[in-house]
């Protein structure tokens, strides 16, 4: 039976790591063709992903790739465009609820809470042998936030 | 001969970045028949809550600032000894406010040879700890309670 192994990984703190070791920050493409866009370069190497939880607190739902790719085969962004597409979900927003009221154009009422035990993110687990990935694991967002609040950790083995 | 186990632990709040240290929101997990650090282990599910946030509704402005819509990351570590820094980590499982998760790993699971820490991440994935608090609260409400079930392995 195949090695679980772990990858994870967010655009908040830049910390990247698969299979125990840490994954360089510069672990990404650079050129991402004059937009927000980011991929980093999740898992290194040939691998089948056996199951992925995505977690966002941006203020919409966005849109996540898994991209078969590497430093080596996807030098900049006009590259992800001819690379395998394995995986694509919309993760929902993280579950709270807030609305502002304004009072006569003089002042704002904000109310928020969260949502009382509301999982937030989506976690798909695959059928064996899992999704192949013959470069590597590219996670691709092209949303508007140059930073965005997206997780990632992926279960995946050699 | 694997035994099938649940260890269970919280983690509280804190920033590395903000005078808080690793040791202030970490905690290792114990064997629940021994109460020794646990080894060998095949993690196959994740559940854990997030005590922090809060619910019913409150008033931002006037003075109220409330931890809302905040979320906080759990680190799990493979180390023997208390983690400095992220070299031994694992996993990082964001999970929202007032909510829970419940995760079942593919295959035996993930194998932790050392030991497990869990522990709450740092600047932007610390549960709405706040920089102007120069200690992680003492309090129940920036714990993330978790348990995790798995196999523990014959040593």
């Amino acid at each position: 039976m195949a090695k679980i192994r772990a990858a994870y990984g967010d655009w908040v703190s830049n910390e990247f790591g698969a299979g125990g070791k840490v994954i360089d920050p510069s672990a990404e493409v650079n050129d991402t063709g004059g937009s927000n866009a980011r991929m980093t370069f999740a898992i290194p190497n040939r691998c089948r992903v056996r199951g992925v939880y995505l977690f966002n607190s941006e203020e919409s739902e966005e849109e996540i790739r898994l991209i078969d790719a590497n430093a080596s085969n996807c030098p900049n962004y006009a590259a992800v465009q001819s690379l395998p597409r394995v995986y694509a979900t919309v993760v929902p927003r993280d579950s709270a609820f807030s609305h502002r009221w304004t009072l006569a154009e003089v002042f704002d009422i904000d109310l928020k809470f969260d949502i009382y035990d509301t999982p937030s993110g989506v976690y798909n687990k695959f059928p064996k042998p899992g999704f192949l990935f013959e470069n590597g694991v590219g996670v691709l967002y092209f949303g508007t936030d140059a930073s965005p609040q997206i997780h990632w950790l992926i279960f995946y083995s050699e | 001969m694997a035994r099938l186990i649940m260890v269970s632990g919280y983690a509280v709040s804190s920033d590395v970045n903000d005078g808080g240290s690793y040791a202030d929101s970490t905690y290792q997990m114990l064997n629940p028949r021994t109460s020794k650090p646990i080894r060998k282990f095949g993690l196959k599910q994740i559940i854990a809550w997030n005590r922090n946030g809060t619910v019913g509704g409150a008033l931002v402005g006037f003075g109220n600032e409330e931890a809302i819509g905040a979320f906080g990351a759990i680190e799990l570590h493979d180390t023997a000894t208390r983690p400095t820094d992220n070299t031994t980590m694992m996993m990082k499982i964001p999970i929202s406010a007032k909510s829970r998760i419940d995760m079942e790993l593919p295959d035996n699971g993930l194998i932790f040879k050392h030991g497990i820490y869990i522990r709450v991440g740092e600047e932007g994935l610390n549960n709405g700890w706040v920089s102007n608090e120069t200690q992680p609260p003492s309090g129940t409400g920036q714990k993330i309670d978790v348990q995790l079930v798995g196999y523990e392995y014959a040593r």
